[in-house]
């Protein structure tokens, strides 16, 4: 076993230097695609910008260091994934936990012109927050970000199954929230 | 649920003061420039290292047990199988004394 592992440590090493390493150009253009999305689906997650935009910067060093064998059309996936691994780690350690149940509400950013119709969706967002982490997951993947039972079943290492009932939880457990019970 | 179909709008509505900006962008390249490259060639690392140590001593420690180590009396020796010379086991001193002491009590007799 041990030797199999040495093999598969070659193995990959061999096959990234097959393939060209993402460019400056590259990073750049999946900065400006995809890093509002990433930090935004980081605070749903964290509820704590600092710890979203520390998300966010990981995920995208990790992009530029490791220089991984991006699918075209698969970026947004990976960038997803790296962040939500990353929000799963960090929600696991405790201390986050009490700095998070310390602030119960789900704090706004809304722009100048849109504090008024911001007010209508405050509830909706908040019970978004408010979900446990895996139920989160699933549903920022499907309703925020558009993404399918499949693909979102490929992100974050899940059965197709799993992912559909999570989000029948998660939409009963929202509409509970909403009408106050 | 259907409100949550409208998530995405929410969202650009109640998060859209929140945005990566130039100022992460920067720290992403600072950080990146900063951060450890990764090996591109395996290299035997230290539980590989320790591994072959531990044989090494198991090696040895066998190595030495197996070593004939006989301990001896003071004054035995030892009688290979087959010898034909026989060296007594007696101490010579031993003997002397003996003598000693019965010539004395040969005197001392009446």
């Amino acid at each position: 076993m041990f030797c199999s592992l040495l093999v598969m440590e070659e193995n990959d090493v061999q096959d990234n230097e097959n393939f060209p390493a993402p460019s400056a150009v590259n990073f750049e253009e999946l900065y400006e695609k995809y890093a509002t999305d990433v930090l935004r689906v980081a605070y749903y997650y964290l509820g704590d910008r600092q710890r979203a935009e520390d998300v966010a910067q990981d995920v995208f060093v990790k992009l530029l260091v490791t220089r991984p064998e991006l699918i075209p059309g698969k970026e947004k996936s990976w960038l997803l994934k790296v962040a939500l691994n990353k929000c799963r780690d960090l929600w696991r350690s405790s201390w986050i936990r009490k700095v998070i149940l310390g602030h119960p509400s789900f704090e706004l950013f809304p722009a100048d012109d849109e504090i008024g119709r911001a007010a209508d969706s405050i509830s909706l967002a908040q019970a978004v927050g408010k979900l446990p982490a895996e139920f989160k997951e699933v549903v920022l993947l499907h309703y925020y970000q558009g993404y399918s039972v499949n693909e979102i079943s490929e992100i974050i290492d899940v059965a197709e199954g799993t992912v559909s009932s999570r989000l029948s939880r998660a939409r009963t457990r929202m509409l509970k929230e909403l009408k106050g019970e | 649920m259907d409100r949550l179909d409208q998530l995405p709008e929410i969202t650009e509505h109640v998060l859209s003061g929140l945005r990566a900006d130039a100022s992460l962008k920067q720290k992403i390249l600072v950080s990146a420039v900063n951060a450890p490259a990764p090996s591109g060639k395996y290299r035997p690392g230290t539980f590989v290292a320790l591994c072959s140590l531990s044989v090494v001593l198991v090696i040895l420690c066998l190595l030495i047990h197996s070593l004939p180590v006989q301990k001896t009396a003071a004054d035995l020796q030892i009688i290979p199988a087959g010898s034909r010379k026989i060296v007594s086991p007696v101490n010579l001193q031993n003997v002397i004394d003996q003598a000693s002491e019965m010539l004395r009590e040969d005197r001392t007799d009446p």
